[in-house]
């Protein structure tokens, strides 16, 4: 298989720094992920796996460390360009979804394409073949809000798709979901794995970590990465 | 990665701006019609005296240099033509025209009028031919008539209310018999505010109907052709003659636009309480961020929006409901003011002089006043709503994210 497509080199992340509430999320984290496999991150409560995949998924600047992905330096850049480069490469799947509840299943999910300027047309077919793929096509002028909590799920990973990220990053993906849920989401995953995507998923569901799916696991406790 | 023009990106941000409106629509409204209330009530207040201050700007201009009075026990009383020639004398002064006028109450329709004397046959020629709407051409045995009148909109829309818009009939009741004059035009519009509840009679028939003698006149119109020269001539008249006063038409102008002033001030300054309370309000819905809206900006962030992205979202959304709101007041004061001639409201601007349902004002609106309405209303507003959101927009996303 092909070299790192995402690494982090001694990253750590410090919130409130200096002040009475300071915490130090993650320390000294490093780690590989493989072009095309799929990595858990897993550990208890509180361990920094949310940190360490907003850090990764660009969300926020580490305090220390590097993190490279797809051989670029993106937490040396300007925000400007570090967007730009998520936004070509790396979709997220929040762990409360992180929809806009008022707007329909359509608009949430081309959300991503309105900055770049794709007109209506091409982004709604775009936004068909996801709808297809994820069994969503009837909710298609649904508000997000009356849909069920798989639905919104299935849209969050479609809105996560729009542009063609090879890299998915997603935050406890099972932590809301039933046997049988857990059992489709399972599936998609498996699919995005063989379309090709690096997947990183953070959980401390053994179905997650313990599935035979799994290339990478990285366990983290007390805001370190102590196995990999 | 698909990438899409500069001119698409623009139209998919203001779509986004618009449907973001619309889906807090009920929030929005509300700020839409206080919004629109406030603009409203200033601009009709700043219409009205403009209109008004621009209407007694025009009039004022036919006004006479200088008025002369003679003044017996602090009361103004009628004067002989032995003041004009030696008027006249003075240097500077070009003409002294003797007039003849007073108010008359007129029982049919239960008001006081303005009485002017004049020799109408002037009227027919030259600058002031344009000022009257002429109606049937008097034939030549009228022509001469000391019984002729021509009568401001307002005074005829009334006669004509009463069915006398041909001829009326004066009456006093210590007069043997009412003296009918006959209507031969009535003022235009643009001097509608003064000539509104006027009526210009044929100098004799004047006399008649105000019972004023025949060597005697009411004041002095004195004309000087420098304009440098009125306030020393007026000195000079006074300092002649102890007993006359003197008014300049510069006089008159600052009474009216200090009078407008003054009465837009206190209008505005006795709406302040409501006009606070609806700024408090605009600034309580519209400034700071629900948790919904604050928590849509970390979501657009996170999944890769610009910061400067976000902004012109929020500025659209500022600008759309500011600039619409703006533009609805001012077309309501608009259609208030000029349309609905201002109900209610042109009453405390004219208070003081005789005022007919007939009363029509002039619009006047300037467009650099117009821009200027738009700014004070925009910006302020603009600044109020995108500085929070810029506040939330510069925030790492994955905090908000946090606090679901
Ligand atoms: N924005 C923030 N400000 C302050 N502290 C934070 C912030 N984000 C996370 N933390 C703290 O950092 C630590 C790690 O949090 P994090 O969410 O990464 O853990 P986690 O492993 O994802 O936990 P869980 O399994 O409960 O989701 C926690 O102590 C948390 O309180
Ligand atoms: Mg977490």
């Amino acid at each position: 298989m092909a070299g790192p497509i995402v690494e982090t080199v001694g990253v750590t992340k410090i919130y409130n720094r200096g002040k009475p509430n300071e915490v130090t999320a993650v320390k000294d984290a490093s780690l590989k992920i493989n072009e095309g496999s799929l990595a858990v991150l897993k550990g208890p409560s509180g361990s920094g796996k949310t940190t360490m995949l907003s850090v990764i998924g660009c969300l926020t600047a580490p305090t220390r460390g590097e993190v490279v992905i797809l051989g670029k330096k993106v937490s040396k850049l300007p925000e400007k360009f570090r967007n730009q480069h998520k936004r070509n490469h790396i979709g997220f799947i929040f762990q409360h979804f992180q929809l806009i509840g008022d707007m329909s299943v359509l608009d949430n999910i081309v959300l991503p394409l309105l900055p770049e300027g794709i007109s209506p047309k091409k982004r709604n077919k775009r936004a068909d073949r996801l709808l297809e793929q994820f069994n969503l096509t009837h909710r298609r002028h649904f508000k997000v809000r009356s849909l069920s909590g798989g639905e919104q799920q299935r849209v969050a990973i479609a809105r996560a798709l729009i542009n063609n990220a090879g890299i998915l990053l997603a935050d406890e993906p099972t932590a809301h979901l039933d046997s049988k849920l857990t059992g489709d989401l399972l599936d998609y995953i498996r699919q995005l794995k063989e379309a090709g995507h690096t997947i990183l998923i953070t959980s401390h569901d053994p179905i997650i970590y313990q599935n035979p799916m799994a290339d990478q696991v990285f366990e983290m406790k007390d805001a370190h990465i102590i196995s990999s | 990665m698909i990438s899409g023009s500069w001119f698409e990106r623009q139209k998919n941000i203001i779509d986004y701006s618009l449907q973001s409106l619309l889906r807090r629509r009920s929030k929005n409204i509300l700020i839409l019609i206080i919004f629109i209330l406030l603009v409203f009530v200033v601009s009709s207040v700043l219409f009205i005296t403009g209109s008004l201050t621009q209407e007694m700007m025009v009039t004022s201009n036919s006004l006479p240099d200088i008025t002369v009075q003679r003044i017996v026990g602090g009361r103004q009383v009628n004067l002989t033509a032995s003041y004009i020639p030696e008027i006249e004398k003075i240097t500077g002064v070009e003409i002294v025209e003797p007039r003849v006028w007073g108010y008359f109450y007129l029982a049919s329709l239960q008001a006081n009028f303005t009485i002017y004397g004049m020799d109408l046959n002037l009227l027919e020629e030259g600058e002031y031919q344009k000022i009257v709407n002429w109606k049937n051409i008097p034939d030549q045995a009228e022509k001469n008539s000391d019984f002729r009148m021509i009568v401001g909109q307002g005074v005829f829309e009334l006669l004509r209310d009463v069915e006398m818009e041909k001829a009326y009939l004066f009456y006093q009741p210590t007069w043997e018999k009412p003296i009918p004059f006959d209507i031969i035009g009535t003022f235009k519009t643009e001097t509608e505010l003064q000539s509104n509840d006027m009526m210009i009679l044929q100098t004799e028939g004047a006399r008649r109907v105000l019972e004023l003698p025949l060597d005697e006149f009411t004041d002095l119109a004195v004309y000087v052709p420098n304009p440098e020269e009125i306030d020393n001539i007026a000195l000079k008249i006074r300092r002649y003659f102890p007993e006359l006063r003197t008014i300049t038409k510069a006089q008159i102008k600052n009474t009216y636009s200090s009078v407008f002033g003054w009465k837009s001030a206190f209008v505005l300054s006795s709406m302040s309480a409501a006009i606070f309370a609806f700024l408090i309000l605009i600034w309580d819905k519209a400034s700071g961020l629900s948790p919904e809206e604050k928590r849509e900006i970390g979501i657009l962030k996170a999944i890769g929006w610009d910061t400067d992205v976000v902004l012109s979202v929020k500025f659209w959304e500022g600008l759309i409901l500011s600039g619409v709101s703006s533009q609805a007041g001012i077309l309501l004061a608009y259609t208030y003011i000029y349309w609905l001639r201002a109900p209610g409201f042109k009453e405390i601007f004219l208070g003081w002089s005789t005022i007919y349902p007939s009363f029509k004002l002039l619009p006047d609106a300037d467009p650099k006043f117009l821009i200027l309405i738009i700014t004070i209303a925009v910006v302020p507003y603009m600044v109020v709503t995108i500085f929070p959101a810029w506040k939330a927009a510069i925030t790492d996303p994955d905090v908000i994210i946090r606090n679901i």
